[in-house]
């Protein structure tokens, strides 16, 4: 298994005319064939920015400030947007949040996926018709050739989140970025989006970076998971380390603030506070504030990585050597389901 | 199912047209009671100087001649009972009936006004594209400048303006007519004749609505789905074109049949700065004159237009966007 995406100490900001947004900030993290991260975090934390600066989708105030996005072997950090265009869709492709604001409203679907392969493969019509229907069965639609003359509004909302996972899959992409692509849906829908995203992924080997805010979804699906905050990620590790032995204050809130939880403990867990602003940061550690184990050094310095496992980073000073050993809270002691 | 459409689109066309004729009745009635209203006498336009000559026992002869000592109402159901048949009545300054007066002339008007109108639309689309493509450059907002300035030159002015220049100076273009007597067949000459009006049909009218498909343009580039476009590897230009255009196009054909009016008065606007013989310089004509049959027929005529248009725009609008299609049912109830 080959890596397919690195991105490393990677910083982006948006220059406004208040000042600079550093809505990213030194992000590193790699990305196996066929593997599926979740990138998970509050609301505003930079997930969005993250996944569709990979696609260059930015507007044209976001700059990149440091750091290399490096896709199947190739730096296209400093590609030209002629050169990006060849990439989208081919190699990278992206699935959005509302699958009712990302088709074209006036144009049939079939046409729309049929024209995601025809730009990026020298075929004929009919030929590139016969590969959308393939893709729509795939994406388990029914009836494909009469949906394929149907305009998006006759269509659900999972059939439409289908039928743009069918376009961004279109042209066998190595890398498949979807950003909260079951937010919008209903949730028994969700499950059936998740489960396709998962068995195509597995089967072609594409390579998943999965934003979403909801733990149960990202539990469901990822591999590995990142958890971001204000812009970096702060602790990233498997899925079973994250869950089951997270080390980062922020982690632990995050999975403490799950409404399943609250069943049973009758208390409904909050991270105190509210993510802080972008534009000028202050030094040290922006969770510092909301952070209820919150050490001197932490306003000053920003904590590295720590390295737990060869897989397992997280960047709080409660591991530095010199910490005060802390406990994680209480709900979070359960060992590892085997 | 098939037969079942059959009957609704049978139904449909029927409501439609009990609508227009609904309409042309309202605008007869409005425009009938206007014309009389406005102070003046048509005498004079019949008669000439010759009124002020006559004895008031002429007058009222000439009066109840003409059908004008009738009460309104009396006057208005003839002249719907002789329109019905066909007779729209004789004009008074011509003196020959209203439908003989207009047309020879409508075919000018229509020249014009669909040349220019179809070079409007065609222009300021392809320019809103082309701003669209490079929002906030320099390209676009010199144009912007530029265009907004241009729009707001009388466009009466720009006609003496370019007569001035291309007919007197240069001699390029003549300035008055719409060809040179006996070659009224003759398409280079009716063009060479054209090209002025058109220029100033076109310089009055392009900016406001490119500026208008501009500001639809940008708001729909903001749309989700364009992302999802760029996501595919489609060129901005690309995604312009086949998709943005695509979903503007509904809004350029209504924007297309609410402005028939507006373009024709500015043929009218034309045609009176370069005399250009049209069913516009007639309109101005025959209110000025009290020419009430002839008023009538141009009134009904231009409502026509302006109506059959808007039905036209529905009917292209339902073929681009299925969504408009009526159900009956309004956005409120749904």
């Amino acid at each position: 298994m080959g890596t397919v995406l690195e991105v490393t100490d990677y910083s982006l900001s948006f220059d406004t005319p208040e000042g600079e947004i550093q809505a990213v900030r030194n992000v590193g993290f790699a990305l196996e064939e066929g593997e599926i991260l979740a990138v998970v975090g509050e609301s505003g934390c930079g997930k969005t920015v993250l996944c569709k600066s990979l696609l260059r989708l930015l507007p044209k105030n976001a700059v990149v400030k440091s750091g290399q996005v490096t896709l199947c072997g190739e730096d296209i950090t400093a590609y030209s947007e002629r050169r990006m265009r060849s990439l989208r869709g081919k190699q990278i492709s992206m699935v959005f949040q509302d699958p009712m604001t990302t088709l074209n409203p006036t144009i049939p679907i079939g046409k729309q996926i049929t024209e995601a392969i025809l730009k990026h493969e020298k075929i004929g019509k009919q030929a590139a018709k016969a590969q959308a229907l393939e893709l729509l069965r795939r994406m388990e639609i029914d009836h494909p050739e009469e949906r394929f003359e149907m305009q998006p509004h006759l269509l659900s909302g999972g059939m439409r989140q289908r039928c743009v996972l069918a376009i961004a899959l279109a042209s066998r992409p190595k890398v498949l970025v979807a950003d909260e692509p079951t937010t919008a849906l209903d949730v028994t829908v969700q499950t059936k989006i998740l489960d396709l995203i998962l068995s195509t992924c597995k089967e072609s080997g594409i390579a998943v970076l999965f934003i979403s805010h909801d733990l149960n979804v990202v539990a469901r699906i990822a591999d590995r998971v990142a958890v971001m905050y204000a812009g970096k990620i702060v602790e990233i590790g498997t899925a079973e380390e994250i869950f089951y032995d997270p080390r980062h204050p922020y982690t632990w809130g995050l999975l403490g603030a799950q409404p399943a939880l609250a069943v049973q403990t009758k208390q409904l867990h909050s991270i105190p506070g509210i993510p802080p602003s972008l534009l000028n940061p202050p030094a040290g550690d922006l969770f510092a504030p909301r952070n209820e184990h919150a050490l001197a050094i932490d306003y000053e310095e920003m904590p590295p990585l720590f390295q737990i496992t060869p897989t397992h980073f997280a960047a709080t000073w409660l591991l530095h050597p010199n910490a005060p050993s802390i406990e994680p809270p209480a709900f979070l002691k359960r060992g590892p389901r085997r | 199912m098939p037969e079942n459409d059959h009957l609704s689109f049978l139904k449909k066309i029927l409501l439609r047209l009990l609508g227009f004729a609904l309409t042309m009745l309202i605008l007869s009635v409005v425009a009938f009671c206007f014309a009389r209203c406005a102070p003046g006498d048509p005498l004079q336009s019949f008669y000439g100087d010759a009124v002020e000559s006559m004895t008031s026992e002429e007058l009222i002869t000439a009066r109840t001649r003409l059908g004008l000592d009738a009460p309104l109402t009396t006057q208005y159901v003839r002249w719907i009972g002789n329109a019905f048949q066909g007779d729209f009545g004789l004009s008074l300054k011509y003196k020959k009936p209203a439908m003989d007066v207009v047309s020879p002339l409508i075919g000018n008007t229509l020249i014009l006004g669909l040349t220019s109108y179809l070079l409007v639309f065609l222009l300021a689309t392809l320019l809103a594209v082309a701003c669209a493509l490079h929002e906030d450059s320099f390209a676009d907002r010199l144009i912007c400048k530029i265009g907004t300035a241009i729009y707001y030159l009388p466009s009466f002015w720009l006609g003496v303006v370019l007569i001035l220049i291309f007919s007197i100076h240069l001699k390029w273009f003549p300035s008055s007519g719409a060809y040179d007597i006996g070659r009224a067949r003759d398409i280079l000459n009716r063009l060479r004749h054209m090209v002025l009006p058109l220029v100033v049909m076109i310089v009055s009218h392009l900016w406001y609505y490119a500026y208008m498909i501009r500001g639809k343009l940008l708001d729909e580039l903001r749309q989700d789905y364009v992302l999802l476009a760029k996501g595919k590897g489609l060129t901005n230009r690309q995604i312009v074109w086949k998709h943005c255009l695509r979903n503007v196009a509904p809004t350029i054909v209504s924007i297309m049949a609410i402005s028939i009016p507006h373009v024709l008065s500015g043929t009218y606007i034309a045609e009176a700065v370069f005399n250009y013989p049209g069913i516009g310089a007639l309109s101005i004509e025959s209110a000025k004159y009290h020419d009430y049959n002839l008023l009538m027929l141009l009134v009904l005529i231009t409502g026509a237009l302006v109506i059959l248009s808007s039905m036209a725009a529905q009917t292209v609008n339902e073929v681009i966007d299925p969504r408009m299609k009526e159900t009956g049912v309004s956005a409120w109830q749904r």
